[in-house]
């Protein structure tokens, strides 16, 4: 039976708001994640867009956060900043599969220098 | 998967190959719309400037796509992005090492041409690669 694009989408939502709520959302294996953690405070997540093709599905979601701790050499600056994340899922009968997840940084580490 | 998003797919893994592989600076010219909207690098020149500053650094860089899907007017492409650190980087000196670093692009095709691009790239990563020792 096919899953509808609705539901693949839905599938990923769900996903993502559980791994939310368990505080699993940031295992990405990138090497910066407990500083991430650290540094960044009161966080909140909004899904920005998700794009599908046949079974596959990737998200691309904002955490807001308020930079309170030292991240990549840089300081608190006390600032709310926003950091996209990615998650590639497959979605198939009802089954999703998490398949990567990412931080991008290029776009965070311009909201931490000084003048920003 | 439709066939425009089928022939969107062929155009950007094209522009991937001659722009970020095969360093045609003037693909960023022919791949792309008159009105073009540069998210990241600010202007199609801004795009061209980048490449080439990435370029003089990363003299042997080889962009991989790890993993690519369209969806109506829209292409998401995560690549692998491996060199070796041999010019000027942001103001770094070259050090020898080599990054290996993951980035996300998308796009946006009309008439099977690029209209818009937005990108994202682990620098944390890139620049721990970089500094490292």
């Amino acid at each position: 039976m096919n899953t509808t694009r609705q539901q693949q989408v839905e599938a990923a939502v769900k996903w993502i708001e559980e791994a939310w709520r368990e505080g699993a959302l940031s295992q990405s294996g990138q090497g910066f994640i407990g500083q991430l953690e650290e540094a960044f405070t009161d966080r909140q997540y909004e899904v920005d867009d998700v794009m599908v093709q046949g079974e596959e599905v990737i998200a691309r979601i904002v955490i807001t956060g308020k930079h309170t701790g030292t991240f990549a050499g840089n300081p608190a600056t006390g600032r709310m900043v926003r950091i996209t994340q990615f998650h590639e899922f497959t979605v198939n009968d009802g089954r999703i599969v998490h398949r990567f997840g990412w931080y991008d940084t290029g776009t965070l580490l311009p909201q931490l220098q000084a003048g920003a | 998967m439709t066939t425009t998003e089928q022939k969107n797919t062929e155009v950007v893994e094209a522009f991937i190959r001659a722009f970020w592989n095969g360093n045609d600076l003037s693909a960023a010219d022919t791949f792309t719309t008159e009105d073009y909207l540069e998210l990241s690098y600010q202007s199609k020149e801004g795009l061209k400037q980048f490449a080439a500053k990435i370029l003089e650094a990363f003299p042997d860089k080889q962009y991989e796509v790890e993993e690519i899907i369209a969806e109506d007017d829209k292409v998401l492409v995560r690549m692998t992005v491996r060199g070796t650190h041999r010019g000027v980087f942001f103001g770094t000196a070259p050090t020898g090492r080599t990054m290996n670093v993951t980035l996300y692009r998308q796009y946006r095709l009309r008439d099977g041409k690029i209209a818009e691009h937005r990108g994202w790239i682990d620098m944390v990563t890139m620049w721990s690669q970089i500094q490292a020792g």
